[in-house]
């Protein structure tokens, strides 16, 4: 049988349902928030790992020139290659069904039946696709209407497309597989399709192999990785191939991997911050509770407990809230977990399959509803045992000093007493009032700074893109004449302006052989187009000259894979058999590896002096149907002089692209904010229940005097709206800082430099509209309980 | 039991205001000692002095030779539960607590006897007091004058040989009031040591010694 004690800390919990209850969904919604975003982390990365894995990927790519299918034969018996295979890669645009082009990556495979590396899987129609069929890559086309895939394609369509030249071909849609290899998803650009080789050479591309992928044995290390690749790319170039490109998965993981750990880790903290917050709400139910039972506490130390047993009694108390809410929490955040994962996952083109909700993440949450009641109530706790027992069992309440606020409200004779009333009561705990706003403020300041950063995303995504700022850059299949290219380019009405661009690929050069591939890229030193965010220590291109020639910035990704480059060393960089040095002027935010030299250099280097590989242009109007209108447009004038166009991509339509995928983001950082909103809420009501609870002798005496149900209702439904509202004035100051702080957080999760808030006054309008109606609401019940209160009942209360 | 120039302040706006002015007492085992005063002259005060249930602001408390005034507050919650039951005018049971696990709930924080030990006591101590019917009844359930009994049940779980009374009958009525005090009369004569503060001037005339207060200061000490 359990003791009086104990079961008095089961009776207390049974005979006071309301105080239970509002103490459980305390606890649950921070363990909901906190797990939930820990399972969504479980859950993507064992989905993740599950369909890469199940892919049998390929760690080491080589993009060649043309080779024989001999050579795979010739890798594949390469000491530390377990496995290798080929494939051809060709660019091209396809015409969409709602008439516009839109520009694909083309992967033929000489069989799909026997593939074992990189495998795909079917999803939709016939499997694999048949001579003069093409199947398209899942998240490349859009069931759901997601922007960014092809939408309206049905199995069967013809599908008109194009590659080297400016002749369409017609293939027959036959269906869609899953390639968890390539990166794509409704958020790419380009639209990855699959044919055979023989459908290749039919439209006019030589259908030998220009990738090479590998598999390494197990356990290879990553420098193993590197010395391998170094090796194979020397014997390539010895046997006549000519390596373009070399890519290396040092980590084996999924292309997405990187970006979602980032994305990942934000949600985590915010569910952390969720958790803490839940404490604070803990703190406030702990202060009624106490506040109900001071008499009972000081019986109990008469009868003989002392301050460590009645903490005990108080503690499990707590701690059993916290099991109860573990009832809702572990469904719940397994719900929320899976769900969150579900739209990251769709985002990025991958199944959630399993839940990766794991025993681990069970212990993990009941170690956090028992510890969040139990750290955040011991204080308040033990403070509250400190009171001697003859003050706890008096039937007189002390008197308290008279404080500032209440000297001021009483010169305030012109304002209705029942506001005076509802303020005077709002000041009447101030640490609790700080406790109750700290989660309404924190929502509010999340939610604020998230809506300035969305605002800011348009000027974030257009500085990141500093380097270039054209409006529209058509790329060519080769290099042509800088000048003719530029005169062309300019006849086509509503373009203003062209530079020409040389581009090139080369290798660093380390001390100890060959690098990483870098791509190069060379324009005017004082082109309109370029505006990158330099780093500190960096600074751009002068102009050119004898004494700058070799003057190069780097984007900052490049340090990943050459961490010992800096702002006034050199890189030597190679193409084929020339190598040039560079000096570093700067580096510039942004990912992946990137130089930017002058024309005139990089043209040499490339081979193609005089010549361009790109038209970067600007256009008279600059919104995305005018610009993806002329990109088209460009494309054709170009292609009518029998020249190549790889891709005519104007930058609108890629930014608001890239605005949808990061929408998800802002919309899932929204949700977050609006639950601790709603922590914040039951807060609220939590300490309007205490107020109402304090304040029962002042009702009674309100009611004695005439005072009417509306007008016991107001006070207290205005004292919850007060504390709403001057939550949201605190959480508008600390707005903009978070913002910042926000950004910078993104920005680095993401590798793509902070990113800049702009202030978003709809935002802070909005937040006002929130928070006044989850203070009313959260306000109402407590109210309602108020006008309740008998006279009789309110004056015999002590 | 013996008090020493015992002096209580309580610190108000208008400056300190002094509840005990320096009382010196000294009360015999097995005494039946009344305590008596208007309201407001220091009487519970007194006896919250001697219960450590609060402090004296100076002066010293000796019982059976403990320094009561020199007990931090767990000793103090551990000692008191041991030697001395105390008995308020408004029972002070608590209210989610049957009236046996009320009783049982000393026993249990002073970690006397064994559970079902604790229990058989409980219902003997009860028994004592004409309510063993009641042991699985709420406080809510059950009268004042039942309340007040289960109350001085609980006084003496744990065996103590001092019991401390405020006002024990102050909300009884007569009959009942005078139920009461014979049980405390039985108690004195089983030789437990007994201080009662109280208002009604019938019974403080059947006590062997009544202490007067007025003002903080102790003004008769009047032994039959």
């Amino acid at each position: 049988m359990l003791s009086p004690r104990w079961l008095k800390v089961l009776r207390d919990l049974w005979d006071n349902k309301s105080r239970t209850i509002l103490s459980v969904l305390s606890i649950a919604v921070g363990v909901i928030a906190f797990g939930g975003m820990l399972i969504t982390r479980e859950t993507i990365l064992v989905n993740l790992n599950q369909a890469y894995r199940a892919s049998n990927p390929s760690d080491i790519t080589i993009d060649l020139g043309a080779y024989d299918r001999e050579l795979i034969r010739w890798v594949k018996l390469q000491p530390g290659v377990q496995d290798a295979a080929g494939l051809t890669i060709a660019n091209g645009v396809m015409q969409q069904p709602n008439g516009t082009e839109k520009d694909i990556t083309l992967y033929a495979y000489a069989d799909y039946e026997s593939m074992s590396l990189n495998t795909l899987k079917p999803v939709s129609g016939a499997y694999p696709p048949g001579n003069g069929e093409i199947a398209f890559e899942r998240g490349s086309i859009s069931t759901t209407g997601i922007s960014g895939g092809i939408g309206g394609l049905s199995l069967g369509d013809t599908i008109q497309l194009k590659l080297n030249s400016d002749k369409f071909y017609s293939l027959r849609y036959s269906g869609s597989l899953y390639d968890v290899n390539v990166p794509g998803g409704p958020a790419a650009t380009r639209a990855n399709v699959y044919v055979t080789e023989r459908t290749l050479s039919d439209l006019g591309i030589e259908a030998s192999p220009t990738r090479l992928v590998i598999q390494t044995t197990p356990g290879t290390s990553v420098a193993e990785k590197y010395a391998l690749a170094d090796r194979l790319k020397d014997e390539l170039a010895f046997r006549g191939v000519t390596v373009r490109a070399i890519s290396v998965n040092e980590l084996n993981e999924h292309w997405a991997a990187g970006t979602m750990n980032g994305i990942i880790l934000i949600l985590v903290m915010v569910g952390a911050v969720a958790m803490v917050m839940s404490g604070f709400l803990i703190v406030n139910v702990v202060n009624g509770l106490l506040l109900s039972q001071k008499k009972i506490i000081g019986i109990m130390k008469i009868v003989g407990a002392d301050r460590w047993q009645i903490f005990g009694v108080y503690l499990t108390m707590m701690a059993s809230l916290g099991l109860l809410a573990l009832v809702l929490a572990i469904p719940l955040s397994n719900m929320l977990g899976v769900a969150l994962a579900r739209v990251l996952a769709g985002v990025l083109n991958f199944d959630i399959v399993v839940s990766g909700f794991t025993p681990q993440l069970a212990a993990l949450e009941v170690a956090a509803a028992m510890l969040v009641p139990i750290v955040f109530s011991a204080s308040p706790i033990w403070s509250a045992l400190r009171m001697p027992a003859a003050e706890a069992i008096s039937e007189v309440t002390p008197r308290q000093q008279t404080s500032l606020i209440e000297k001021m409200l009483a010169r305030l004779s012109n304002l209705p007493r029942t506001v005076v009333l509802a303020f005077r009561s709002l000041f009447r705990n101030n640490l609790r009032l700080i406790a109750t706003m700290l989660t309404l403020i924190a929502a509010g300041a999340i939610f604020t700074s998230i809506l300035n950063l969305q605002q800011g995303m348009t000027a974030t995504l257009t500085r990141n893109t500093g380097t270039n700022n054209a409006n529209i850059t058509v790329s060519f299949g080769a290099a042509i004449n800088r000048i003719a290219a530029v005169n062309r380019a300019m006849q086509v009405p509503g373009v203003t302006y062209a530079e020409g661009w040389a581009s090139s690929q080369a290798t660093v050069m380390r001390e100890t052989g060959e690098g990483s591939t870098l791509q190069l890229a060379g324009g005017e030193s004082n082109s309109r187009f370029v505006d990158p965010p330099l780093q500190a220590g960096s600074r751009w291109l002068s102009p050119y000259s004898a004494a700058t020639r070799d003057e190069i910035v780097l984007t900052q990704g490049i340090l990943d894979s050459e961490p010992n480059l800096k702002v006034g060393g050199t890189i030597t960089l190679k193409r084929g058999d020339e190598t040039q040095a560079f000096r570093i002027v700067g580096f510039m935010n942004g990912p992946g590896s990137q130089g930017y030299g002058h024309y005139e250099t990089i043209s040499r280097f490339a081979g193609t002096p005089d010549m361009a590989t790109s038209v970067r242009v600007a256009t008279a109007q600059t919104d995305a149907a005018f610009t993806s209108a002329l990109a088209e447009q460009l494309r054709n004038a170009f292609e009518d002089a029998n020249i190549t166009v790889i891709s005519s991509q104007d930058r609108a339509t890629l930014i608001n692209t890239v605005i949808t995928a990061f929408g998800v983001i802002i919309t899932l950082m929204i949700v977050v904010a609006v639950l601790i909103s709603v922590v914040g809420g039951l807060g609220l009501a939590g300490t309007m229940s205490l107020s109402v609870m304090e304040r029962t002798r002042e009702v009674g005496v309100m009611r004695a005097v005439g005072a009417e149900s509306p007008d016991l209702r107001f006070m207290f439904v205005f004292e919850g709206l007060c504390i709403g509202v001057m939550s949201a004035l605190i959480a508008f100051v600390l707005s903009w800082p978070m913002s910042v702080l926000l950004g910078e957080l993104l920005g680095s999760a993401l590798r793509q430099g902070a990113f800049s808030p702009s202030l978003n006054l709809t935002g802070y309008g909005l937040w006002v509209l929130i928070v006044s109606g989850v203070s009313v609401i959260a306000s109402l019940s407590p109210a309602r309980r108020a006008t309740q209160i008998s006279i009789r009942e309110a004056l015999a209360y002590a | 039991m013996y008090l020493q120039d015992v002096k209580k302040a309580y610190k108000t706006e208008a400056g300190d205001f002094y509840a005990l002015k320096g009382v010196d007492l000294k009360i015999d085992k097995g005494e039946f000692v009344g305590v008596v005063g208007k309201s407001g002259s220091g009487k519970s005060t007194l006896i919250n002095m001697i219960t450590g249930i609060d402090r004296p602001s100076s002066g010293e408390i000796w019982v059976n030779d403990h320094a009561i005034h020199g007990l931090d507050e767990n000793s103090m919650a551990r000692w008191r539960g041991r030697s001395m039951g105390v008995v308020f005018q408004f029972f002070q049971l608590l209210p989610t607590l049957t009236v046996a696990e009320n009783v049982m709930l000393p026993m249990d924080f002073c970690r006397l006897y064994t559970p079902k030990e604790r229990r058989e006591r409980a219902l003997a101590l009860l028994e004592r007091v004409e309510m063993a019917e009641q042991a699985n009844k709420l406080p809510s359930q059950i009268s004042g004058g039942q309340a007040q009994r289960v109350a001085i049940a609980r006084s003496l779980a744990t065996d103590p040989p001092i019991v401390m009374a405020d006002e024990p009958t102050g909300n009884l009525d007569s009959k009942t009031a005078d139920a009461v005090f014979h049980l405390f009369e039985e108690l004195v004569s089983q030789g437990k040591t007994f201080l009662m503060v109280t208002h009604d001037n019938e019974l403080a005339n059947r006590l062997h010694r009544v202490i007067t207060i007025a003002d903080g200061m102790l003004v008769s000490d009047t032994k039959r």
